[in-house]
């Protein structure tokens, strides 16, 4: 009969706590700034102080103190220092109650599908395929090239296009290009093209001149000559 | 006796059962071939088949498009020719020809997308497309037509053999193909492109517009160099840099929109793929770009650091009132944008970029062909938008971070003086630009934090 009480009062004291560490899930967290007041301003200032970042009572009132170490809590914790608790703020102190990521208020959630990085493989393989063993500056050439071609409206408009175009790199034609992962360097090289290097000054073509090509390719004009590859227009 | 014989059927019974496994293992090798090609041939014809289908839906769009009154109608219209010619286009360059030169093809489909585009957004105001812009489309709709006529008599050639009896050459290498197989697609297609050939250049506010590519520097002025002097100015731009022993390898004259000598640097004892490149232009003697290919150890030194060593590179070269833009990390080397501020104005179009070994601070890479493309005294005009106008503009749902003035390029290399308007949706911050002189909302970038530095799409 104790026991069983102790088990009663157990479940009562969780439900209990999270009634009051979790008031209704889904509920958003107000802003919070300067001369704000109430329970919200309670609880931030309580998690502060359990955190170190808070020296002051736990007043309910958002003054000098509170906003020195919300501040200070928002440089340390890559969230924008702004002084103002946010979602984001919230978040970061593990307080935040709404949709995981969605603010309560719009339905915008946060854009986390953009990365350079499948651009950046590709083209690094196609560095690896087309210029392994050349300079530095080589690589990024031939990567360059290629976010030309991605420029030009003679060229598709992607990398991917420009990569899979049929017969334009031997290196993909002939599977070359997933023979090996590319290099650091390959990759370094790759990263810098997408930066805005272009040693080639706009070419559309590279080719190396002590093996056998399409005598076509000599009427295009050159404009660079990198390691064993001559680049042009 | 007996025993031979005996012996005599084993090897008769084995080298039966290996003649069976090899015909098996042929016919199987033939079944997988020719899948396998057949595959292939199928992914050509349906390149070719969405090529085809957009064409005709292109003919039709252009069509309604001239044949529509309202700026609205038609702005959905010539948003469909757009997506149509420019999914067309991306199926074109899929088809396999090699030795076929299908550029004017492409460029043509590609034009067309970014013509119709640039006509969308401004009947996107409400304004009938007329004058100039309708004749334009009304030649287009008479181009895009035979090439869609060519296409059909093409698509009935290419149903009798298909994309493998391309000859060799021609066609990306398909086994089994004899020359005598030389036939109609490869042609046909070469028709087409000569036919494009015809088609008068587009000049318009795009970015595959023809004059865009036709760019010329208007940074690049003054007296001409020779080599003895382009080599002097590599050596000084890099001074402090790269290290003293360097040696150099080769100064070579080079063409192109820019006339430069390359100068090629090489540290004594070391692989080529540590040369060091310095461009430098014949006329003005500038140096356009220069890159280090060494690989910097652990980093040392911090970012902020990092940027205030580039910062200062390119002051101690002459290079006035500079505002870092962004830096991303890339490695143990970092790379930042400057551009140079004017009047409170941050002009865009003049990009500097520096690279910085994170090991120890040194500067190995260094790019301003953006720059000389594009600086020359400007004149900036009097904004007729107040700063406090143009954050009115801004979308009630944003939190407006920071404005300033900004000079930027359009895709047309058309320069607007715009507000910068950095601001936040929730966790994602924009940059917008409104025109300082009519308020339109010139271009959005999305800005993207991640752990190695900020993008911005």
């Amino acid at each position: 009969m104790m026991k069983c009480k102790a088990r009663v009062a157990t479940v009562l004291l969780i439900i209990l706590m999270f009634v009051l560490v979790a008031p209704a899930a889904g509920q958003e967290r107000p802003t919070l700034y300067w001369g704000t007041t109430g329970a919200s301003v309670r609880l931030l200032q309580w998690r502060l102080q359990q955190w170190g970042y808070y020296r002051g009572s736990i007043d309910g009132v958002f003054g000098a103190n509170t906003s020195s170490a919300v501040r200070l809590f928002q440089a340390r914790n890559g969230v924008g220092v702004s002084g103002v608790v946010d979602p984001a703020t919230w978040r970061a102190l593990g307080l935040w109650t709404g949709p995981a990521r969605a603010a309560a208020q719009t339905p915008y959630a946060a854009s986390r599908g953009v990365s350079r990085n499948d651009d950046l493989g590709l083209l690094a393989r196609v560095v690896f395929g087309e210029a392994e063993g050349e300079p530095f500056t080589g690589q990024v050439a031939v990567a360059a090239v290629l976010l030309n071609r991605v420029r030009n409206p003679r060229f598709p408009n992607t990398i991917a296009g420009v990569v899979y175009q049929p017969g334009a790199f031997e290196s993909v034609s002939n599977g070359q290009i997933w023979a090996a992962p590319p290099s650091q360097d390959n990759i370094r090289a790759a990263q810098l093209a997408l930066s805005g290097w272009d040693p080639t000054y706009g070419s559309l073509f590279f080719w190396n001149p002590y093996k056998p090509v399409s005598p076509w390719i000599w009427t295009r004009r050159i404009v660079a000559r990198i390691g064993r590859h001559v680049f042009g227009l | 006796m007996f025993k031979t014989v005996g012996n005599n059927r084993w090897w008769v019974a084995t080298l039966i059962l290996l003649a069976a496994l090899l015909a098996l293992w042929g016919g199987w090798q033939f079944t997988r071939r020719s899948r396998a090609e057949t595959a292939l041939e199928n992914s050509y014809q349906r390149a070719f088949y969405s090529v085809l289908g957009h064409t005709e839906s292109l003919e039709v769009l252009l069509g309604k498009t001239l044949a529509s009154s309202t700026g609205r109608q038609q702005t959905a219209l010539l948003s469909n020719v757009w997506l149509r010619a420019s999914a067309a286009g991306e199926n074109l360059a899929q088809l396999p020809f090699i030795k076929l030169d299908l550029a004017r093809s492409h460029q043509y489909l590609s034009q067309l997308s970014d013509y119709a585009r640039v006509l969308a957004e401004t009947s996107a105001q409400g304004e009938n497309i007329k004058g100039e812009d309708w004749n334009k489309l009304a030649a287009l709709h008479t181009s895009v037509g035979e090439l869609s006529q060519r296409l059909h008599d093409l698509q009935d050639r290419l149903s009798r053999g298909g994309f493998r009896r391309l000859a060799p050459g021609e066609a990306l290498r398909v086994p089994g193909l004899r020359d005598r197989d030389r036939s109609a697609p490869a042609d046909g297609f070469q028709e087409i492109d000569e036919f494009l050939q015809q088609v008068p250049t587009m000049i318009y506010d795009g970015p595959f517009s023809d004059h865009v590519e036709n760019r010329k520097p208007l940074g690049i002025r003054g007296e001409e160099i020779d080599a003895s002097r382009a080599r002097e100015i590599a050596r000084n731009f890099l001074a402090g840099q790269v290290p003293t022993d360097n040696v150099v390898v080769n100064v070579r004259e080079i063409g192109g929109p820019i006339p430069k000598f390359s100068v090629t640097f090489g540290p004594r004892g070391t692989t080529p793929s540590r040369e060091i490149m310095v461009d430098v232009s014949k006329r003005g003697g500038k140096v356009l770009w220069f890159l280090d290919g060494r690989r910097p150890g652990s980093a040392a030194v911090g970012i902020r650091e990092a940027v205030d060593r580039a910062g200062k590179f390119l002051k101690e070269r002459g290079f006035a009132n500079l505002t870092a833009t962004g830096s991303l990390r890339e490695g143990n080397t970092l790379v930042t944008a400057f551009v140079p501020v004017l009047e409170g104005t941050v002009i865009y179009p003049d990009q500097l970029k520096v690279r910085v070994a994170l090991d120890n601070g040194r500067i190995i890479g260094f790019e301003a062909v953006d720059f000389y493309l594009s600086n020359h005294d400007r004149r900036l005009p009097e904004p007729r938008l107040s700063e406090g106008e143009a954050r009115q503009l801004v979308n009630d749902r944003l939190q407006v971070l920071r404005v300033r003035k900004a000079l930027i390029p359009l895709e047309s290399l058309r320069e607007v003086l715009t507000y910068e308007v950095r601001a936040r949706l929730e966790e994602d911050q924009y940059l917008i630009y409104f025109n300082a002189l009519t308020g339109d909302e010139e271009a959005i970038m999305q800005v993207i934090e991640t752990p190695d530095g900020t993008l911005t799409y």
